[in-house]
């Protein structure tokens, strides 16, 4: 283990997840990780930074700029029971690993009645607000979402990357690991791990009890929501906010369950709006949970454009905590 | 997708009004901004343009039927839509909202309607309409809900306050409901829409103004010396028919200036606004009086010099005839006067218009023997009634009003 131990001090989130790949790969002698740069330069951000020196370069493997090779020899791996975990550069690039992901990873299990898992993780930065323009700003998971025998994940605090980052990796089927990457060295969210710390999947967590609306939402724009729900408090709005962290499998239970406390439901997501998650959650609510509806569901997403590069542009086409707030009291007003 | 014609906010106060003539059939073509449907409301009569072109498709609400502000009234879409009755309608945007002749200020957020499904059945949230069918609340208790939301829109919070009180008031509420009327072999029963509805509306509440009339005589000699040897060369000169109308504003007006505590009112929250300007409302029997009365607004009378004031009544009386009047047209008299002199009425006691102070009912005017000198003379006399908010203006104020009334009218002075 290189890192220092995360149960003593607050680490931001990419410590955390650093820390959980680290004690996986200690926990489990069989398992692999590659990517491009993952190795010699510790990857793009640092998420493996140590790795290779620690594990040695038949553990930690630099890839050739070949997302579809990289997938592909994952893919080899995990086939052979070796847990594998696979970095994309940015997850924008994943489009170059799409058919081996959806067409092999997918439905590797399906195919062979059963008999062959693909322990894997492929993990990424994702999401924009950082001025990183069409290609680096993605938040592309319901590509992922919509391919059956995948799982995806994707965090918005420290503890619940590293403990998703343990239950996937040790999950053994295909994990799709979002993570956000302008919450990667956010200094008001650095927080104690405790020790032993785990986040199973398909469970999500209630980050703000209200009783007026339930707001879903997961990854940076938790935090709007919560800017937003405080300034609805001052409106004398109580407004509910659910981190899902997992997509799938989808904790229905505390989604359906918030939604029959408040009778509202508003889904905040970084993604773009058609076919997005957001549509699928309110076609899911609308399905279990129409008698409890006491006002049309609503959504703020992404418009259905590429993320501009220039700041301002990128946020009137991005969810704000304004659109949040605004969209929530026309739902609460309704 | 279709277009929606909505009602749109004709006013303030209007909340709703009935839908007197479709301009088009289903299946005509229409044009963006042509004319569709005709609405009237208790304020005016309007016709609604065409928001987009294409075909009139559905008609939501039939002729003779009430519909609310921002309820969709039909539905404009495509040839092909034309086929199928009507896709489902785009949502409401600020371009489909219908065009009117009214320049009435947008209002600040546009709320969706408290919807009525199309068959007619009112439109409840599903959680609404669970918990009523648990609670056995019917279709009839939820109408008569005040719903919290968005346009009227009964919430669940609506609903559970509604149960929670169900219990009480059942007890306490012993008063015999109603009974329907049901019309007799001679008889015929209607309810009161559009703009008899605001009338009786209106007077309910002018009926709450405690109201005083005081009277006084008028001799008309000179007045009615002058329009009879005026009245044609007063037409050829100025295009309009001399009547007795503008002066009697010309006199109110001025009287108004002089008694400026007769030029004030009471507004909803108890609070007196008095007026600098004088904005005269002109009671206009429509038809033969059965189609109704307005009270359109002469603006600005104190600017005004009787020929001009005859120009703009003439126009405003064609208009009100015409139902060309607009809501502009009708809002924001500071007084008004009433003539039911016109069909002969000796005497009466006209009701204050509500937010204004007082009215002025000019009467017939007809040949009196009268004591002058010691003498009898026989002279056009006519009855002046003021009826004034006693709230604000005493009998002597009001003395004070009509004195000026009287003494402009009798010492005709006018083309000075």
């Amino acid at each position: 283990m290189t890192a220092s131990a995360t149960q003593s001090q607050p680490v931001n989130m990419l410590t955390a997840i650093r820390q959980a790949i680290d004690e996986e790969m200690e926990r489990n002698p069989e398992m692999v990780c590659i990517g491009e740069d993952i190795g010699l330069l510790g990857g793009a951000f640092g998420a493996t930074e140590g790795l290779q020196d620690e594990y040695g370069s038949m553990r930690v493997l630099d890839a050739p700029i070949s997302e579809a090779g990289i997938v592909g020899a994952a893919i080899g791996l995990a086939m052979r029971g070796r847990p594998v975990m696979v970095e994309m550069q940015f997850i924008d690039f994943i489009s170059c690993g799409f058919d081996q992901i959806v067409n092999n990873a997918a439905t590797m299990f399906y195919r062979t009645g059963g008999k062959v898992n693909l322990p894997m993780v492929i993990r990424g930065p994702s999401g924009g607000y950082g001025g990183g323009g069409p290609y680096h700003s993605q938040q592309n998971e319901a590509w992922f979402l919509h391919s059956p025998g995948l799982k995806v994940v994707c965090p918005s605090t420290p503890s619940d990357a590293y403990g998703l980052m343990k239950a996937a990796i040790r999950d053994p089927n295909p994990v799709i690991f979002y993570e956000v990457k302008e919450l990667y060295r956010k200094r008001e969210i650095e927080e104690i791990i405790p020790e032993g710390h785990t986040v199973p999947l398909g469970k999500a967590s209630v980050r703000r009890e209200g009783s007026d609306c339930t707001i879903i939402t997961y990854g940076n724009p938790v935090y709007f929501c919560l800017e937003a729900a405080e300034r609805l408090a001052s409106e004398n709005v109580q407004a509910e906010v659910i981190d899902l962290r997992s997509l799938l499998p989808l904790d229905e239970e505390a989604v359906i369950g918030s939604i029959k406390k408040t009778n509202r439901v508003l889904v905040v997501n970084e993604a773009s709006r058609t076919c997005g998650f957001a549509g699928e959650l309110i076609a899911r609510v609308c399905e279990t949970a129409f008698e409890h509806l006491d006002a049309p569901p609503m959504r703020v997403t992404r418009e259905d454009t590429p993320v501009p590069w220039v700041k301002p542009l990128e946020l009137s086409v991005l969810p704000t905590t304004d659109k949040i707030y605004d969209a929530a009291l026309r739902l609460v007003r309704y | 997708m279709a277009t929606e014609i909505l009602m749109p906010e004709l006013g303030e106060s209007v909340h709703e009004g009935t839908v007197t003539r479709w301009l088009k059939d289903i299946g005509d073509a229409v044009k963006e901004d042509e004319p569709v449907v005709e609405i009237m409301t208790d304020k005016v009569n309007t016709e609604l343009q065409a928001p987009a072109s294409g075909i009139l498709v559905k008609i939501l609400v039939p002729e003779g039927e009430n519909v609310q502000v921002f309820q969709p009234l039909g539905l404009i879409g495509s040839e092909s839509e034309a086929v199928d009755g009507g896709a489902p309608p785009v949502s409401q945007t600020p371009s489909a909202q219908p065009k009117t002749a009214l320049e009435t200020p947008a209002p600040a957020a546009s709320p969706a309607p408290a919807m009525k499904a199309g068959n007619g059945r009112k439109f409840y949230t599903p959680v609404v309409r669970s918990i009523a069918s648990r609670q056995g609340i019917s279709e009839a208790e939820l109408s008569n809900i005040q719903g919290s939301g968005e346009g009227g829109r009964v919430t669940k919070r609506d609903v559970e306050a509604f149960i929670a009180s169900r219990g009480k008031v059942q007890h306490v509420e012993s008063k015999p409901a109603a009974q329907p009327i049901s019309a007799g072999p001679d008889q015929e029963v209607f309810v009161l829409t559009g703009m008899r509805k605001a009338i009786a509306e209106a007077m309910v509440k002018a009926h709450q103004i405690p109201s005083v009339s005081t009277i006084c005589e008028v001799d008309c000699s000179r007045m009615v010396a002058f329009r009879t040897a005026n009245k044609q060369s007063f037409q050829e000169m100025y295009g309009v028919k001399m009547t007795y109308t503008p002066f009697f504003v010309k006199a109110a007006t001025e009287a108004l200036l002089e008694v400026p505590q007769v030029n004030s009112a009471v507004m909803d929250d108890g609070r007196v606004i008095q007026n600098r300007g004088v904005h005269m409302g002109i009671a206009v029997a429509l038809g033969d009086g059965s189609q109704g009365l307005i009270v359109p607004v002469l603006r600005d009378c104190h600017k005004k010099t009787v020929i001009e004031i005859a120009k703009a009544l003439d126009e405003l009386v064609l208009k009100a005839r015409e139902s060309r009047l607009v809501l502009d047209d009708l809002q924001g008299a500071t007084f008004s006067i009433t003539n039911p002199g016109t069909y002969g009425a000796l005497f009466g006691t006209p009701m204050i218009p509500p937010h204004q102070g007082g009215i002025l009912g000019t009467y017939a005017i007809k040949d009196t023997p009268v004591a002058m000198d010691g003498m009898i003379a026989i002279r056009p006399i006519m009855h002046l009634v003021l009826s004034y908010d006693h709230r604000i203006i005493d009998g002597m104020v009001a003395g004070r009003f009509l004195k000026s009334v009287r003494e402009r009218l009798e010492s005709f002075d006018f083309f000075r």
